[in-house]
């Protein structure tokens, strides 16, 4: 039986819920920051926390080791020179075609890093906070990305943090194209695969032509969606369902670039 | 606020807790992080709360942890205070009756922390982990001071090692004394019953009056429930359910190599859900429009028919306003129908209301990453018919048109109908049934202003099975080149026909359409281009078109004549070019030179005396009697119905069609292919593969099989027989050979010097032995000559026939020079197709 301070307290959270879920979005978003804001000291605390374990665990690290890591280094620096000299004559070369095709000039991607602050904590979303907001230059809608492949998206700015919605979350669809095979075939991005305990699986669902996928290929960005650039790597195909009877294609895509353990991305700016 | 005074160190150390299961949860090195898994830490910390702590305490740690983990979260700032408080406030009101009602267990604490005899009260959470083990979670419940008790009982979580029996059970079953009754807590029986049984008149009264109001009620409800009940039940389901018929995914059409003919391609619609843009239509009546007309209408607010005219101008707006930003984002503007919206908004508003139809990849991807704030929008899927080749076949596949009430399911009421399509003519409509396989029923319950609320299939949509016809799509589309190749707007046919099966292997019509065009909308140009009286592209002219047939029809004489004995291949004719019945009267000319021929000769030149002479002698009833036994004057059975008969006269009755008296001259015509008689191209076909396959007149077979949409998945396959035999000729095969020889001759016979001089020459091929029939009717319109219509009849190979190939051209200069080249391609990409597997022609339309 529910006694007089039973109703009280109920009807006091219910006030409190109803007020604060029907906020204007913007003050919504303030508030969400100002709360935000509570746990920053506790952020830095464990970000110094993790430095300082990673310090005390490379003073651990026998010289010799160390040595042979320096002269891998050492070894892929030189090849990457190598390899520098020759995107650069493959560059020069692009120009001169370009010019005497009169090719529009693909725009050079300017990429800003961020460490990865927090995670949402809700199971049913799939987003992340990046230490990067308004002051950085990141504005709305910009892909995220890491050298594995696709990220996400800018799905909320603060002036020192955003908000990204990875790949896979709804509020991240994904225009994609297979990139091997005769004609490129588009499809769509738009939820994460229903694995379990596996976030790393998203579908890539409306692909007219189910004979040229195959498990192994890999899907990258098409570009054609005003979004994100072309031909950023997503994933690779894991599997492929034909759906109302070869009315179009679903397939399982491994995602590249690895979620559940992001530490640092580059936002790409306009 | 509770029970007790608030424990404010306590409060502290919660919130603490729960700001720190907040940031666990949050951080990216943290839980998730070892565990691989989300791991929810407030439930937890909730259900403590309900345990342990009082209103006060529970409800902050509800709302700061709720708003700190929406903090963090993509979700709605305020969205997980209501769930975790619920969780905590259930437990907190069910305190007592967890920690009272459950088993004993041990007290996990040391005797020297009990304090004595005091029973401790504790229930055991656990599973077993192995064979072996078992680890269990137990909450302990101190008792030892009873005046905290139940506002502060102490909870221990404890993880202990396993036990002997992993039940719940009390430690000694023997030793359970029974519980005291709380004294303080009288029984809720107690508390209604006792004040009445001891006469207290108020109470009485009440206890009364609320006895009458209840019977009264009860009345009511009896009424309405019971008396009432199938009537308001109907009432119900008519007001709140809608029966939605939804279409099954139409069948494919195949040809013989399982290459689509008809296929279905995914439609990407924006559709726009209007129950979920209440609140904006409300937003603009009330903040736009409404203070529009009252600053119009000197302050008064709207009313009736004005309300109403504002309400659906609000809607409008909202509608419009999203279709120009949608179809703006898709770079492919477009303005709100009005009367199509009022339409559906009126009649549909339960279903989706389409906003943008069949939107290309590139539009879709646009829509796909910019439109994720604009509200109430999904992308959808729905089967569009296509025909990947397009022309090909146009005429014997058929096409489809929207038909949004079929008759196919007249047992079930349906309220809506998801757009269908049924099949208007080809094999679309002989197997329309068969193709659209069996639609699904789904029903939307509605709320009273009739938007959705929720839907729900009652009845999955079959999918409808695979037509697989006998074309051969390379065949088909050889024929159609050749035909195409005669010139632009080439009026024509051609039938390839398999002799001895009577597969239809190909069946071309020109001019032809795009049956693509009926699913979409018909331009006014491709609409006047349908409809032109001579070309007439829809008209399948292989079956449906009827013509003198001209010389190819001498084979039907020469045949007449071998079984009367009144032709024979020695016996020779003198020839002037000219002939005319007893001498006299109008002469008909022949193409053919004046001279001496025989059987062989006047048949590959074609001489239209010697034929005349003969058929004059041998008479029209043997002549009509044996193009009878062909099946001209009847259809020949093909399965989609759509052919004509053709005219052939009666045997028996010598007259013509306008009823006047047959006479010799009449023969005469008759003897050429001209005159009173009309053939399909269809029905030469069926002639000449009887002729090939030593007379067995065939009924031509079009479709093969009908197997289900997805084979690999079992279900009946439907065969078609082969070979369906309509007659047999009982002609001695030796004259059959005669009338083979001569039409080999009429390709590959050469003069003195070596050259070819048959009239179908042109056909010959290399590596292929042709036999052929060249024809030349004229078409006159009162006396004068309108135009010729030419032919080529023919089979291949000559020494084991296969393939019976006609081809008729209208206007041509003459079946020589007209159709036996048309004959020629053919039999080329016939012979190359022979030589190649069956893969797909180079050039598929399915990679567009």
């Amino acid at each position: 039986m529910l006694k007089r301070p039973h109703y009280i307290a109920l009807s006091l959270v219910l006030f409190l819920v109803l007020v604060i879920v029907n906020l204007p979005t913007q003050t919504a978003t303030h508030l969400k920051l100002a709360l935000g804001g509570l746990f920053l000291p506790l952020f830095g605390l464990a970000t110094s926390a993790h430095a300082l374990t990673e310090q005390a665990a490379n003073a651990l690290i026998p010289r010799p080791a160390l040595l042979a890591r320096l002269e891998q280094l050492q070894r892929e620096n030189s090849q990457f020179r190598v390899r520098e000299m020759q995107v650069a004559q493959i560059f020069r070369e692009n120009e001169r075609l370009r010019q005497s095709l009169n090719w529009q000039k693909q725009a050079q991607w300017k990429l800003r890093a961020a460490r990865v602050i927090v995670r949402d904590p809700a199971n049913w979303w799939r987003s992340i906070q990046i230490d990067a907001g308004q002051r950085d230059g990141i504005v709305l809608d910009l892909p995220v990305l890491t050298p594995d492949g696709l990220v996400g998206r800018i799905q909320q700015v603060g002036a020192t943090r955003s908000r990204v919605a990875l790949v896979g979350d709804p509020e991240c669809p994904v225009s994609a194209v297979v990139a091997e095979g005769p004609v490129r075939d588009y499809g769509v991005i738009a939820s994460g695969s229903p694995g379990v305990l596996d976030g790393s699986l998203v579908n890539l669902t409306y692909v007219s032509r189910p004979a040229a996928m195959k498990p192994g290929q890999r899907v990258l960005t098409s570009g054609i969606g005003g979004i994100f650039p072309p031909d950023i790597l997503i994933g690779h195909i894991v599997d492929t369902n034909n759906v109302g009877f070869g009315l179009y294609t679903e397939a399982r895509i491994k995602l590249g670039a690895n979620l559940d353990s992001l530490e640092e991305v580059w936002v790409v700016l306009p | 606020m509770g029970s007790a005074p608030v424990n404010y160190v306590n409060t502290a150390a919660i919130l603490l807790v729960a700001y720190l299961a907040v940031f666990i949860e949050s951080w990216p090195g943290g839980l998730r992080t070892w565990l691989r898994t989300q791991v929810d830490l407030l439930p937890a910390l909730m259900v403590y709360c309900g345990l342990s702590t009082g209103l006060v305490t529970l409800s902050l740690t509800a709302v700061l942890g709720g708003l700190w983990f929406d903090t963090f979260s993509a979700n709605p700032l305020g969205i997980s205070i209501l769930p975790q408080f619920l969780v905590g406030f259930c437990v907190y009101l069910a305190r007592d009756l967890i920690l009272r009602d459950q088993p004993y267990a041990l007290d996990p604490r040391p005797r020297w922390q009990r304090g004595g005899t005091t029973p401790h009260r504790a229930f055991t959470l656990g599973r077993r982990l192995s064979a072996s083990g078992r680890v269990g979670l137990t909450v302990a419940v101190d008792r030892h001071d009873p005046g905290r008790w139940p506002a502060h009982p102490s909870v221990l979580l404890v993880l202990r090692s396993p036990r002997s029996r992993p039940r719940l059970q009390p430690p000694d079953r023997n030793d359970l004394s029974p519980r005291p009754r709380d004294q303080a807590r009288p029984r809720l029986n107690m508390l209604i019953f006792d004040q009445i049984k001891k006469g207290d008149p108020t109470l009485r009264i009440v206890a009364v009056s609320v006895a009458l109001g209840l019977g009264v009620l009860l009345t009511g409800l009896w009424y309405i429930q019971v008396v009432s009940a199938s009537q308001y039940r109907a009432d119900v389901q008519e007001q709140s359910l809608r029966i939605i018929r939804v279409p099954a995914i139409r069948g494919k059409i195949l040809d013989r190599n399982g290459f689509a003919l008809a296929e279905n391609r995914a439609s990407y619609n924006v559709n726009l859900y209007l129950e979920e843009l209440r609140r904006y239509f409300r937003y603009e009546y009330t903040n736009r429009l409404v203070p529009e007309y009252r600053s119009a209408h000197r302050g008064t607010r709207p009313v009736g028919k004005d309300d109403e005219a504002l309400q659906h101008a609000a809607r409008y707006r909202v509608v419009s306003n999203l279709m120009l930003q949608v179809s703006s984002l898709v770079r492919n503007p477009q303005l709100l129908d009005e009367h199509q919206f009022t339409n559906h908004y009126d009649n549909s508003r339960s279903l989706p209301f389409p906003l943008i139809r069949d939107l290309s990849a590139q539009q879709m991807a646009l829509f796909v990453e910019k439109s994720a704030r604009l509200p109430s929008l999904a992308l959808e899927v729905q089967p569009h018919r296509i025909y990947p080749w397009t022309n090909t076949a146009a005429h014997l596949l058929g096409h489809l048109k929207r038909d949004s009430n079929p008759a196919d399911d007249e047992d079930i009421s349906f309220q809506f109908r998801l757009p269908d399509y049924v099949g208007v003519m080809g094999v679309e409509l002989t197997f329309d049934e068969q193709l659209r396989g069996h639609p699904g029923v789904k029903s939307v319950l509605v709320n009273n202003l009739q938007y959705r609320q929720a839907e729900e299939i009652l009845t999955a949509p079959e999918p409808g099975q695979n037509v697989v016809l006998t074309l051969d799509l390379t065949i088909q589309r050889a024929t159609e080149k050749a035909l195409r190749a005669v010139g632009p707007d080439t009026r024509g046919a051609a039938v390839v026909m398999d002799c001895l099966s009577g597969d239809v292997l190909a069946m071309a019509s020109s001019p032809s359409f795009d049956p693509n065009m009926f699913t979409s909308r018909i331009s006014e140009e491709e609409y006047a281009k349908l409809s032109d009286d001579e070309l007439r592209p829809q008209l399948n002219r292989a079956a449906l078109g009827t013509y003198p047939p001209g010389s190819i029809f001498k084979i039907i004489v020469a045949l007449a004549g071998f079984e009367s004995g009144l032709i024979t291949t020695n016996e020779e004719f003198l020839s002037k070019g000219y002939y005319q019945i007893n001498g006299r009267g109008i002469p008909w000319h022949c193409t053919a030179p004046a001279g001496t021929y025989d059987f062989d000769r006047a048949f590959y030149l074609s001489c239209n005396c010697y034929f005349i002479d003969h058929g004059l002698q041998i008479g029209f009833e043997r002549i009509a009697e044996m193009g009878r036994r062909f099946g001209f004057g009847g259809r020949t059975g093909l399965t989609t119905r759509q052919e004509a008969a053709g005219y052939f006269p009666s045997p028996t009755d010598k007259i013509k069609k306008d009823g006047s008296r047959w006479m010799p001259g009449d023969t005469a015509n008759l003897c050429i292919g001209q005159g009173e008689l009309l053939v399909t191209p269809l029905q030469v076909a069926v002639m000449t593969a009887a002729i090939a396959n030593g007379g067995e007149v065939l009924e031509p077979r079009l479709v093969d099989r009908l197997e289900p949409m997805d084979p690999s998945l079992g279900g009946n396959v439907t065969p078609f027989a082969k070979a369906q035999v309509r007659h047999r000729l009982r002609i001695a095969p030796a004259q059959l050979q005669i009338i083979r020889n001569a039409m080999l001759l009429d390709v590959e016979h050469r003069d003195p010097k070596g050259r070819l001089d048959g009239t179908g020459k042109l056909a010959a091929v290399d590596g292929m032995r042709i036999c052929g029939k060249t024809g030349t009717a004229q078409l006159k319109e009162g006396r004068k000559l309108k135009e010729h219509i030419t032919w080529f009849a023919s089979f291949a190979p000559f020494e084991t026939p296969r393939y019976a190939l006609v081809v008729l051209i209208e206007g041509g200069v003459s079946g020589a020079s007209t159709c036996a080249p048309v004959a020629h391609d053919i039999y080329e990409a016939i012979l190359k197709r022979e030589q190649q597997q069956t893969k797909p022609p180079a050039g598929t339309l399915a990679a567009r």
